[in-house]
């Protein structure tokens, strides 16, 4: 039998070519036959992944190369954090991981007091570390939004501790695989009470200084470019202004047609504009009158509390350092809140 | 409180995207020239949002095209053709003509032309709202919100003048008692 050299199309680079974004590189070989064998094979163990359905969400630690004390180490490191090991191993163990591993030795049969775990549980460093943040956020926002009421500083407050939030830094500090719980995947409450730990043993370990500027670092940058009357909602703002205006003595809010367009349409335009005294408030605006009124009412409420679109950006990095807070009083509350006395 | 977007960035955009409605007084206005004008505005030339591909043109209204004014001979010499698609079906009408039978075609025509081939040329003449004189339906100058500059000032025609200012106007000398006028 004659000796059979074939041509095929054999694709060279894996990745796809840099200089053509959308093609492969190709180049045309002779091989000995063509392999018939490929495609049935590749069609088949497609099959086989289909029924034997996605691959099971497994712990980071169930593969052979993980070394835990290493991850540890590299935590501290990628934070820029110098952790006491032991420290760092007691805020990543919580009470669930505890009870989990008693319980397993019950199971087998080896009596606790026998082999006991020597291990301790996060809760205090967890207590600390709520504490502490808790009132430097609070001090904080006070020091960064000296013009907006109680009620808008706990609002904001509010969101920046709420398990959202702090699971979702957890997460992306690298807490996930390295926490010990019994739940898997960590649950967010889990996670954030795992971030609260972090803050307490950094602040067993360093200072409360270093805590804290964590805590500016991690928790209160997610505040950057989030509009604040997102988190803090007025519910009538008209009457709110028309209650600061009158506590200043000032003329009532006055809302005035400024534009429209389009007012028989689908896509009506209006905007509304807020007057006192033919002083200017704010303006807004809006699909309909009362939206656009509404929200003139809240630009109005933006420009008093010093809220604006373009307000002074959060003090962080090298302005955060140089931060020194001094007001531990709480800001006025918005029954209280006058012009005068904010400023 | 997480919304997928902000309250007070979801009616910014309102604004930013909203349509305006202009008015353009075509009255001794040149329709080839104000087409360019009018097509600039259907199209959101003039807006900084402005991209071909979006659709973000404004409305415009025009009134008083049954008084628009061709320039030189045009209105003789401008041939608007057709072919009805039969053996001999080709038939060429005079501007003139064609504003005979439609006051508002003469412009129509020429916005048509000046909106380019793009696929949103339809939209685009979807916007704009011819009309003979300046009698508009009401609920449609109720949308207006803004009037565009017309392309050269109207001359007030004599008859427009009352009989005291034409009296009163500079004149350089006076006619002779005993000259006769016509």
């Amino acid at each position: 039998m004659a000796s059979s050299i074939v041509s095929v199309v054999r694709r060279v680079s894996l990745m796809r070519n840099p200089q053509s974004l959308y093609h492969f590189q190709f180049e045309i070989v002779n091989s000995r036959s063509f392999k018939r064998w490929v495609a049935p094979t590749l069609k088949i163990m497609k099959h086989r992944r289909k029924k034997a359905g996605p691959e099971p969400l497994r712990h980071r630690s169930v593969w052979l190369n993980w070394n835990y004390t290493a991850e540890l180490y590299a935590f501290g490191r990628r934070l820029n954090e110098t952790f006491r090991d032991e420290t760092l191993r007691t805020a990543l163990i919580h009470p669930s991981y505890l009870e989990q591993e008693e319980k397993q030795r019950q199971d087998l049969g080896v009596p606790s007091q026998a082999v006991s775990l020597k291990l301790e549980h996060n809760s205090g460093l967890v207590a600390s570390g709520e504490s502490l943040m808790n009132t430097y956020i609070k001090q904080y926002i006070r020091q960064a939004f000296p013009k907006v009421p109680e009620e808008g500083i706990c609002e904001i407050w509010e969101y920046l501790v709420s398990v959202d939030v702090l699971s979702h830094v957890a997460t992306h500090i690298g807490l996930s695989d390295i926490i010990l719980c019994a739940d898997f995947p960590p649950e967010k409450i889990t996670l954030a009470k795992s971030l609260k730990a972090i803050i307490g043993a950094l602040e067993f370990d360093q200072s409360k200084e270093r805590a804290e500027y964590f805590i500016q670092d991690f928790v209160i940058t997610q505040l950057s470019d989030k509009c604040i009357f997102d988190l803090w909602d007025i519910p009538n703002p008209m009457a709110v202004l028309q209650n600061i205006l009158e506590k200043e003595g000032k003329d009532p809010a006055e809302p005035r047609l400024l534009w429209q367009a389009g007012s028989n349409t689908i896509l009506a335009l209006y905007y509304v504009g807020i007057y006192s005294n033919r002083k200017f408030l704010g303006k807004a605006p809006g699909e309909t009158l009362a939206i656009a009124e509404e929200m003139a009412a809240r630009d109005a409420l933006s420009r008093i509390f010093g809220l604006t679109e373009n307000h002074k950006p959060l003090p962080f990095g090298k302005q955060g350092r140089q931060l020194i807070i001094n007001n531990n009083e709480n800001n006025s509350s918005l029954s209280n809140w006058m012009l005068s006395k904010s400023i | 409180m997480n919304r997928p977007i902000s309250t007070y960035k979801r009616v910014q955009q309102w604004a930013v995207f909203g349509r305006l409605w202009f008015l353009f007084d075509a009255k001794w206005q040149n329709p080839f020239d104000s087409a360019e004008k009018i097509a600039k505005y259907l199209a959101g030339k003039h807006k900084p949002i402005y991209h071909p591909l979006s659709d973000v043109g404004d409305h415009v209204v025009v009134i008083n095209t049954k008084d628009i004014a061709l320039p030189n001979k045009e209105w003789r010499y401008r041939m608007y053709y057709h072919h009805t698609g039969f053996a001999g079906g080709s038939s060429w009408t005079s501007a003139w003509e064609l504003h005979n039978k439609d006051q508002t075609k003469v412009l129509w025509k020429a916005v048509y032309k000046a909106c380019g081939g793009s696929l949103l040329r339809h939209n685009m003449m979807e916007r704009l709202h011819l009309f003979p004189d300046d009698k508009i339906p009401q609920e449609l100058m109720e949308n207006i919100s803004d009037h565009m500059k017309q392309l050269r000032p109207v001359p007030k025609a004599l008859h427009e003048y009352t009989e005291e200012e034409i009296k009163n106007f500079p004149k350089v000398f006076e006619w002779p008692e005993d000259y006769v006028l016509n």
